[in-house]
């Protein structure tokens, strides 16, 4: 038998890329560090060997520039809104390029290209251009990074039409939206958090895709529904632990892809369930939580057993002092809490 | 505008009652408080009446059919409406807002929906629970929400419709969900090891016990007596053993344990537990904090064991080498504030146990003995901490009476 291969959140994105690149030519990585100086001169020895580049912010991307070189692995000055164009008009003109956002909060200068050109194109073309760019972007609140390189954005991506946004929870989840991004002939950002590059999990070698806009469910339940996106599904899986000790059985969804949400799997368990928590690490308001909660407030109102509750990050930025960070990002306390609501008949018996 | 006449509720344990005679026909004029149809339940008859001027519309029911409590039996429209019942139905869902396209059941769903509006009571339903409610038929008012904030849930029907409307529910017993009202693993954060242990033990303690200290002095003129003379003695016998005043207080308490074997009890998750055996916790402070090493079985000791042990047990706490069997199974302990002066104060418990006893300082008092001379003695303030969820004042006092007696009578520390 096969022992399981477990590998970290990180490896196995890298392990995606550079698949994707071995099977398509067309692949291509282009961001700020991305190669992370192979091949300059201060890393040159006198011998003609030269240290191995960094491969990104966070060493995610390492090692593709030796396998690839610099031709596919292409890093760019600290110009978003510049590469982003490139990107984008190299996706309108044949590669199948994947653009690196160091961090989502600098959304700022990147979002042009992706919004009016990258998300318009094939619908203003008639369809006659494809646009199978994929935009890897970091997200999340938890190292200590302070309010410009924590937040959690993906909801920003998601509210533009013609965007696809992907959020891994594991590695093996993150490997296959990754090849499957890659494939997409239309954009998709692929959203990572940051807290979950160390991660390890069970991932196979062999080259493998999951279905985007398709939500995972990784607990079964009958009580209550609770949906969680990224990180956060650990967090639900949490509650569920501590739930069952009372004989309350949560079902957890994993959302995978947040935009399009997977609204028959949702709306399925809610109608079983009666009761829906969506936990997200956003800022509470006009967030993908607040949209799952109107959907299923109008689709399945009358199968709702309780109110729908968001546990979401406060309306505040990440705050730097690791305490405060600690109690901004949404954690089992919390959704318990708010649980208490949803399931006070439940705890209570029959006087016999 | 229509109102519904629904089966009432005549006695707490009316589930149903049965149509005994219909007294209007379909689209005869009814007063307000004009009867209308007569029910009986449990061999008690009811006349129904209207519940406003109008006309009987339709009847739900007829003689001798058995309805649930808050079933609809008729409807009295407005004097001006239209008599027909097919008009009626149709009419209902625009001024409703039902927008079910079943007309008959249109009908029958009016009833919780109007009521609610007029109701200065609102009530809470969940819209899965309100749709199964209509869907049976049920009187909304008289269900007890058990959801949150008091709503209806889904739940809560179904028991009505397995139990009917008379049953009572309760909280369940365990609550491992409950959530806690402070951060516990946040208590004696920053502290040395040793101290945050004491933080979060005296937190514990205090949030989950009811204490209570009561306070009594002892004459010990006796007791210091005795340990004078059973000092001598042992010295003149070349026994290395050092007979302490506290030794004997040990002793003392050992007995008095033994004797209410109440005090001699631990509570710990939901369980309460009475000792036939005495592990005695010795508070001992240490410069930097406070250990409770424990002399096990103590009720088996002789005087001389206890002096023993407790100079060992103690001067481990003390060097550091007190390992967790010495720190752990005490079912009562003891702290002495005696040497640093102190009176009375107020011991907090070692959880799990229910009692903790205080020994404070030696006190000189001028007394008038039965002789009806002034004597000075020694008195010793003593201070008991009990957990009154398990014991009671009375029960401390009890202890404190016989703690006393024993000291008062040292020589029964030896029998």
């Amino acid at each position: 038998m096969m022992k399981e291969r477990k590998v970290t959140f990180m490896t196995a994105i890298n392990e995606a890329m550079a698949q994707a690149m071995r099977r398509d030519e067309s692949v291509i990585l282009i961001g700020t560090d991305v190669a992370g100086g192979a091949e300059v001169d201060h890393l040159v020895h006198d011998d003609g060997r030269y240290d191995d580049a960094f491969g990104g912010v966070f060493g995610l991307s390492k090692g593709l520039v030796t396998e690839f070189g610099r031709e596919r692995i292409i890093d760019t000055p600290i110009a978003e809104h510049g590469y982003f164009g490139a990107a984008v008009g190299a996706a309108a003109t044949g590669l199948r390029p994947i653009a690196e956002l160091m961090f989502n909060d600098f959304i700022g200068f990147a979002l042009d290209p992706i919004l009016n050109q990258g998300a318009k194109m094939r619908y203003m073309f008639g369809g006659k251009a494809k646009i199978p760019l994929t935009v890897r972007t970091v997200h999340g609140a938890g190292a200590g990074a302070a309010a410009q390189h924590s937040q959690t954005l993906y909801g920003m991506f998601g509210a533009i039409a013609g965007v696809k946004v992907v959020v891994p929870s594991n590695p093996y989840d993150a490997k296959g939206l990754m090849l499957a991004a890659i494939e997409d002939d239309n954009l998709v950002v692929f959203s990572e958090d940051k807290m979950l590059y160390g991660l390890k999990g069970e991932v196979p070698e062999e080259y493998y895709t999951i279905e985007i806009g398709k939500a995972n469910i990784v607990r079964e339940g009958t009580d209550l529904t609770i949906v969680a996106i990224g990180k956060m599904v650990q967090v639900a899986q949490e509650v569920a632990q501590t739930l069952e000790k009372d004989h309350i059985q949560v079902e957890v969804i994993d959302l995978r892809t947040i935009a399009p949400w997977d609204q028959e799997t949702v709306l399925k368990s809610v109608e079983k369930t009666g009761r829906l928590i969506i936990i997200d690490e956003s800022n509470p308001h006009n967030n993908t939580a607040t949209d799952i909660a109107s959907v299923v407030v109008d689709k399945a109102f009358d199968y709702l057993d309780g109110p729908i509750k968001t546990v979401c990050a406060p309306n505040t930025p990440v705050p730097f002092a690791s305490n405060l960070e600690k109690a901004y990002i949404p954690d089992a306390k919390k959704v318990l809490k708010v649980a208490d609501e949803l399931i006070a008949d439940l705890k209570k018996v029959l006087v016999k | 505008m229509s109102t519904t006449i629904l089966m009432p509720k005549l006695g707490m344990t009316m589930k149903e009652g049965t149509i005994i005679e219909w007294y209007k026909e379909v689209g005869d004029p009814v007063e307000k408080g004009e009867h209308v149809l007569m029910i009986s339940s449990e061999k008690l008859n009811q006349d129904i009446e209207a519940p406003i001027s109008g006309v009987l519309l339709t009847k739900n029911a007829n003689v001798d059919d058995e309805l649930k409590v808050g079933e609809v039996i008729g409807i009295i429209g407005g004097e001006k409406e239209n008599v027909s019942v097919e008009n009626q139905k149709v009419e209902t869902p625009a001024s409703t807002g039902v927008t079910t396209s079943e007309k008959t059941d249109v009908i029958n769903d009016r009833a919780p929906v109007k009521e609610m509006k007029n109701d200065s009571d609102r009530i809470f339903i969940t819209p899965l629970a309100r749709r199964m409610a209509i869907k049976e038929n049920l009187d909304i008012h008289a269900i007890n929400g058990t959801g949150g904030y008091g709503r209806i849930t889904k739940l809560d029907i179904q028991r009505v419709l397995e139990n009917g409307l008379d049953y009572q529910v309760e909280e369940l017993r365990e609550q491992s969900t409950q959530v806690e009202t402070f951060d516990s693993t946040a208590i004696g954060e920053g502290l040395s090891p040793i101290r945050k242990a004491i933080a979060r033990n005296m937190r514990k303690s205090l949030a989950q016990t009811a204490q209570i200290t009561l306070h009594r002095k002892v004459n010990a003129d006796r007791l210091i007596e005795f340990q004078k003379t059973l000092r001598k003695e042992a010295e003149a016998s070349q026994s290395t053993i050092k007979l302490t005043v506290t030794t004997l207080l040990a002793r003392a308490t050992v007995l008095a344990l033994q004797e209410l074997k109440k005090m001699n009890s631990i509570y710990q998750n939901g369980k309460l537990q009475e000792f036939d055996e005495v592990h005695l916790g010795i508070a001992t402070s240490l410069d930097d904090g406070l250990l409770v090493p424990v002399i096990k079985n103590a009720h088996q000791k002789t005087l001389g064991h206890l002096a023993k042990d407790l100079v060992e047990i103690t001067e481990k706490a003390r060097n550091g080498k007190a390992n967790q069997e010495i720190l752990t199974g005490s079912s009562f302990t003891i702290t002495n504030l005696g040497a640093s002066g102190i009176e009375y104060f107020t011991p907090i418990l070692n959880p799990p146990e229910t009692g903790i006893l205080g020994v404070g300082a030696f006190q000189d008092e001028l007394i008038l003995t039965d002789q009806g001379e002034v004597k000075s003695v020694k008195k010793i303030p003593l201070s008991i901490t009990v957990d009154h969820q398990i014991i009671d004042g009375a029960t401390a006092a009890e202890f404190l009476n016989i703690l006393i007696k024993y000291i008062e009578s040292p020589y029964l520390l030896v029998l």
